[in-house]
């Protein structure tokens, strides 16, 4: 590894890393989780630099695909440590947070192929075919965990219920 | 608001939380021990059926688990106390205490091996390895291996060391010769789904691993028939290149104990009779490899759990069972008969023995016979 790559590949982090930290925090839930599953998806990535074209797609695939590994070995026990937020907030806030809180909780209960999805479509804004094509499954098999995944989340969701999601069914 | 409005804020608000990290260094350093293990690994690049080419000629026959000739008998190779691991010495027929987390011994008791310190805190080492124990003489050799193991497992002939890889999890196997000091990698032919359970050897050159559904995995593997049955487990005979030999599946209720070698493998679970009993005692049925029929269940006279733990030559097998404390007992699966080894004849808090057939032992090691 010489030393332009490293330095390339150092400012790739110093920019990207904060994103992919979100990322892996809302999989994992953990902040060591989260920092684990970045080092070893940047570790892979810096032997690849020069072949890879696009670095943080490139992370960001090891990461899910790490993610979905490390639950088959260890399950639930080992992303179910992080706190909800607690801190005080402003009565007018309240229900919100409230309600914010509700649907974290149920995000925690999800499997992780559904909270893989989630955080895919929703924190990061892909398409159900990008989703498909990062986690190396059908367009169909991504509808159909996040149509059960949000049925879930329905149930644990305190706020009005909108007309158009009534009719989905898991 | 609608419900993926929600969600989205609520997984922003969360993502929120996370507190930077200084990574860039720390995936370098990483990437360089990863490099470095490839090259060990490379360096040994044998490929396992070219170490199990060797360890079946320089082991000949070998000492086979469970040969019907073989005489009756058992011993404890070792056993944890609260504050140590005694090893069995064979050629004085006392036991030797070591820290190292002691979880097999070479069927010939010359070696055990160890994947950890047993007092090892905090993180594991950067490096995996395994120990092995040279029990004439106390001498310790780490082996570097390309990923951490669990569950060690000696071949027949004690030249080889199997191990399930524990990360990335269970779908692959390390095994390490003892002699040659080669290292290999096997991928294990498991169900998409599957995670490995347990791995031991069912003969000089078969390996078997019990498997079942990892947690949530999704959709069941293609083409592999009760694949994503979470009431099945399964038990896959592999030859030394990781392909399929037999697969047998038992129900996911059997609970299958610390590693048993050999063809011949016991399975426990508590009785499934109604509840309403003050006791309820365990069921046994037998497993055989070499034929893939599962035996008879048999419900035995004994109040509580047991856990498999060795076959004897003689068709029983001795078990480790829990009334009060823990006791060695003896499980003939044919007529449900349970006999009572030893009880309270190790120090208090003594638990996990490393159990095996007793055949052939230099004379010294008799006592620890039984």
């Amino acid at each position: 590894m010489n030393a332009e790559v490293q330095q390339e590949f150092l400012g790739f982090v110093e920019a990207r890393s904060a994103t992919l930290m979100r990322v892996a925090y809302a999989l994992s839930g953990h902040q060591q989780s989260a920092e684990d599953l970045v080092q070893i998806a940047l570790e892979r990535l810096v032997v690849r630099w020069r072949q890879v074209e696009d670095p943080e797609n490139y992370a960001r695939r090891i990461m899910y695909h790490e993610y979905l590994s490390w639950w088959r070995r260890w399950g639930r026990r080992e992303f179910v440590t992080a706190d909800v937020d607690e801190r005080p907030a402003p009565d007018d806030q309240e229900t919100t947070i409230l309600r914010r809180q509700s649907v974290i909780a149920a995000l925690r209960q999800l499997g992780p192929r559904q909270r893989a999805v989630l955080v895919l479509r929703y924190l990061e804004d892909r398409s159900e075919a990008e989703v498909a094509e990062m986690l190396g499954c059908s367009v169909k098999t991504v509808s159909s965990q996040a149509t059960r995944a949000l049925a879930k989340l329905r149930l644990a969701y305190p706020g009005p219920i909108e007309p158009a999601l009534l009719g989905v069914t898991a | 608001m609608s419900l993926e409005t929600a969600v989205r804020e609520a997984l922003e608000e969360y993502a929120d939380h996370v507190k930077p990290a200084a990574l860039g260094q720390r995936a370098l350093a990483g990437a360089r021990r990863r490099a470095q293990r490839r090259a060990n690994a490379a360096a040994a690049s044998l490929v396992v059926i070219v170490l199990l080419a060797v360890a079946t000629v320089s082991g000949g026959p070998g000492r086979q688990l469970s040969a019907p000739s073989a005489p009756a008998g058992s011993v404890i190779a070792a056993y944890y106390t609260p504050t140590d691991v005694q090893v069995l010495v064979p050629t004085t027929g006392r036991y030797r205490g070591t820290d190292l987390a002691i979880t097999a011994v070479s069927p010939d008791l010359r070696y055990a091996a160890a994947t950890a310190d047993r007092y090892h805190a905090g993180p594991p080492p950067d490096q995996p390895r395994l120990a092995v124990l040279d029990t004439h003489t106390g001498a310790v050799r780490w082996f570097d291996l390309p990923e951490r193991v669990e569950q060690p497992t000696w071949s027949p002939d004690g030249t080889l060391i199997a191990a399930r890889v524990a990360t990335p999890p269970g779908r692959s196997a390390v095994i390490v010769n003892r002699v040659t000091g080669h290292t290999a990698l096997v991928p294990l032919d498991l169900p998409t789904n599957h995670v490995v359970t347990r791995l031991a050897w069912s003969g000089p050159d078969r390996l078997y691993t019990v498997s079942a559904p990892g947690p949530d995995t999704g959709d069941p593997g293609a083409g592999d028939p009760g694949a994503g049955d979470r009431d099945k487990q399964f038990f896959t005979v592999l030859d030394g290149t990781g392909a399929v030999v037999r697969r047998v599946t038992v129900a996911a209720t059997w609970r299958i104990g610390k590693l048993t070698n050999g063809p011949r493998i016991l399975l426990t679970r508590l009785s499934s009779r109604p509840a309403g009993r003050a006791v309820v005692p365990p069921e046994v049925a037998v497993v055989n490899l070499d034929d893939g029929t599962v035996g008879p269940t048999v419900e035995l006279d004994w109040p509580g759990a047991i856990e498999s733990l060795a076959p004897r030559g003689d068709g029983s097998f001795v078990a480790l069972g829990y009334k009060e404390r823990e006791r060695l007992i003896v499980v003939n699966p044919d007529d449900a008969s349970v006999d009572l080894v030893r009880d309270g004849l190790y120090p208090e808090g003594t638990k996990y023995f490393v159990v095996l057939p007793a055949t052939d032992l230099p004379g010294p090691a008799a006592p620890a016979v039984f």
